[in-house]
């Protein structure tokens, strides 16, 4: 993955240890992902793999037990490049928080003040990043509650969060985190605990911010369709590594990596017809044990010899897909994805050709 | 209001008829649940499905006795549960109908190994001769579930999100109960061990013959799962039919706007922004709505009128709030306006 001219964020060789009362757990292992300006990046995995840790990381915001070993997180802004884990936490509060990278949270309320109102909160969250006076902030907060579809912002700037819906509480967290501009917006499981429908309007609302506004966009999800939906470019994590990454084309149409297929056969489509859901055997390794080799290997039906010896480089496939797995060697036996996903993904590439088609 | 039916009375489970379930809170009357009907058939999986606040946990509270009907009956096997007055004959009908909670840490008493949190329900329920005879029992069951014996001394924390649910699933099972009811018992786990969980579920269901109620509001697992499925909006029913019917043919425009919010695992197909579905602007009153029979098994709950528009030769008139994919799919079905299955 080398430097684009119009990348923003740049992840370097990340690596992140908890220190824990038990031993130590070694959460991130060497993650590499780079942010192009006005592009979504999808960061998909189970719980655990180390998605929320790393974007985390780029906001400074890990706990107080987390020792970042190596890394470099680059950030490309307008006044040139800084790197971030060299800045002190104060600094990047007054430069970059909110004012250049803002994240939104899985859960809004547990992320707006109850005891403020919606207004209160909109006003601070602009006046500490701006010298502006009261009325033109509450001028401003009017004006981002009706970008993210709140139809009577005055009566909202009254109110207090308990007396909002899950989906309106969300809006105000994507309003607050756009009211300084910033050039990214990290969302970490923004939907997740939203019912699909609302789910599907704050999709939607992500999505016409980041082409209105031209903000890029990292999103962390575990749900494969809202990838397929929002992302541009999909990083697979698993076990603290980014162990495939392309586009969202690459990923969907010719994935590559064993985990890619296993979690792309998981999920039940409307379209599919009844039959057994494909599962991937066993749990992800415990990551407070030294890992061997492939971490994926001992649930990897696909496993060569060498998976339990030797940690698999990132092989490039083409241009923008990548993928962590000694089957992408040239050396490794031709091993073909299963059947029924190989079906699948051909249903899917067809039912596609046909929604163009019309 | 299930005349149709009638027939089927022999093999009926549980009948919920005309359920009302009111919260008074602070001098405001909270409706949970209105004038819901449904039946679940010995050996059938019936899936609720609906947003959050649509009542769907209500119900179930509802049957298991942990909420108090305001009227309306549930009956099973024949017999009234919402005439016990005392909470020790419930208990002991409750035998048969057991429930697995969505979160399987909060559920799961942490003091307590696995094992003693399984042959709890043995001792409640006065299964088992001896203890030596319920620990048996309960190596079984865990075997059943897919959790080692050895681990039946450890404790809940001991154990990942999905093992935990494993073990919920498992305290469920060890009484033999007839009917499980399933709130949202996946909605906590990652994709992958939910497919593990949901596999399971289908293979006890044909095992063990047992019926679920599966409330949940991820709709294609639903489809996984159940024989049959009721769609439920701000306390109301609104349709219910065999998966195939109400995926490949809802005529609710509340069923169609849940469907085409699904996302789909398709990066090409972008539904266009599809108008919300607003109860308040729909113009619709759930309470006017009488249940129209669609086919044997497929019925939806609306006026005579809007009956006639959605499945009507008005079809186009209000397809413009759906989805290009979804649309596409009903229009095939209107060169049929009659539905009859086939």
């Amino acid at each position: 993955m080398s430097k684009m001219p119009e990348d923003v964020i740049e992840v370097k060789n990340l690596d992140i240890t908890f220190k824990m009362a038990t031993g130590d757990i070694h959460a991130i292992r060497g993650v590499d992902f780079h942010l192009m300006k006005n592009e979504v990046l999808a960061l998909v995995g189970e719980s655990g793999c180390g998605k929320s840790i790393s974007v985390k990381t780029i906001m400074g915001i890990l706990p107080e037990n987390a020792v970042i070993n190596s890394g470099e997180i680059l950030y490309h802004g307008k006044d040139g490049t800084v790197d971030l884990l060299s800045k002190k936490f104060s600094w990047r509060q007054k430069n970059i928080n909110g004012s250049k990278i803002s994240m939104i949270f899985q859960d809004p309320m547990t992320s707006l003040n109850p005891t403020m109102t919606i207004g209160a909160q909109l006003i601070t969250a602009i006046r500490s990043h701006e010298d502006v006076k009261k009325n033109e902030a509450y001028a401003r907060s009017i004006e981002l509650l009706r970008e993210v579809g709140i139809t009577e912002p005055e009566r909202t700037m009254g109110q207090y969060p308990h007396q909002l819906s899950g989906g309106m509480r969300q809006r105000i967290v994507i309003a607050i985190a756009l009211s300084c501009n910033p050039e990214i917006l990290i969302c970490d499981e923004p939907t997740t605990a939203l019912d699909v429908t609302i789910q599907n309007r704050i999709l939607e609302l992500i999505q016409k911010i980041q082409q209105t506004r031209g903000v890029s966009v990292i999103f962390i999800t575990h749900n494969l369709g809202v990838v397929a939906k929002i992302a541009d470019f999909v990083g697979v994590m698993y076990a603290g590594k980014i162990i495939e990454y392309g586009t969202v084309f690459d990923i969907f149409y010719d994935p590559r990596h064993p985990y890619t297929w296993g979690l792309l056969s998981a999920v039940p489509e409307i379209s599919d017809n009844k039959g057994e859901l494909y599962s991937i055997p066993g749990t992800p390794p415990n990551l407070a044990n030294e890992i061997v080799g492939d971490a994926f290997a001992p649930r990897n039906p696909y496993a060569l010899a060498i998976d339990f010896k030797a940690e698999p480089p990132l092989f490039k496939i083409s241009k923008t897909h990548y993928v962590a797995s000694w089957l992408a060697d040239e050396r490794a036996p031709k091993v073909e994805m299963p059947k029924e996903l190989s079906e699948r993904i051909e249903h899917i590439k067809q039912e596609g050709m046909d929604y163009v088609g019309i | 209001m299930s005349e149709s039916k009638q027939k089927n009375v022999k093999s009926k489970l549980l009948c919920v008829d005309d359920l009302c379930m009111y919260f008074d809170a602070k001098g405001k009357r909270v409706k949970a649940s209105e004038h819901i009907s449904f039946e679940i058939r010995e050996g059938e999986t019936y899936g609720l499905v609906g947003e959050s606040g649509s009542g769907k946990s209500t119900i179930g509270k509802c049957i298991i006795g942990l909420n108090k009907a305001t009227s309306g009956s549930i009956t099973f096997c024949g017999e009234e549960l919402t005439g016990i007055r005392k909470r020790k004959e419930y208990n002991e009908k409750m035998k048969d109908i057991q429930m697995i909670f969505q979160d399987p840490m909060s559920s799961l008493n942490p003091k307590k190994t696995v094992g003693e949190i399984i042959r709890e329900a043995l001792v409640i329920q006065k299964i088992g001769k001896n203890r030596e005879e319920q620990e048996k029992t309960v190596a079984e069951i865990l075997k059943k579930v897919g959790i080692p014996t050895e681990y039946r001394n450890r404790y809940p924390k001991d154990f990942s999100g999905g093992q935990r649910q494993r073990i919920g699933i498992a305290r469920a099972l060890v009484v033999n109960p007839k009917l499980i009811i399933a709130d949202e018992c996946i909605a906590a786990l990652d994709a992958s061990v939910q497919a593990q969980i949901v596999n399971m579920l289908r293979q006890i269901k044909e095992e063990t013959g047992t019926s679920f109620l599966f409330i949940s509001h991820d709709l294609t697992m639903v489809r996984y799962l159940s024989d049959r499925i009721g769609v439920l909006h701000l306390g109301y029913l609104l349709e219910e039919g065999e998966p195939e019917e109400l995926f490949e043919d809802p005529i609710h425009p509340y069923t169609r706007s849940l469907l085409a919010a699904i996302p789909r695992l398709n990066p090409v197909i972008q539904p266009e922004q599809v108008d919300p579905y607003n109860y308040a602007s729909s113009g619709i009153d759930y309470a006017l709505g009488v249940w129209h029979d669609v086919s044997e098994t497929h019925r939806v709950r609306c006026t005579d009128a809007e009956y006639e528009l959605w499945t009507g030769e008005t079809q186009e008139e209000i397809s413009v709030e759906m989805s290009a994919e979804i649309q596409e799919k009903t229009h095939k079905k209107t060169d049929k306006p009659g539905k009859e299955r086939t």
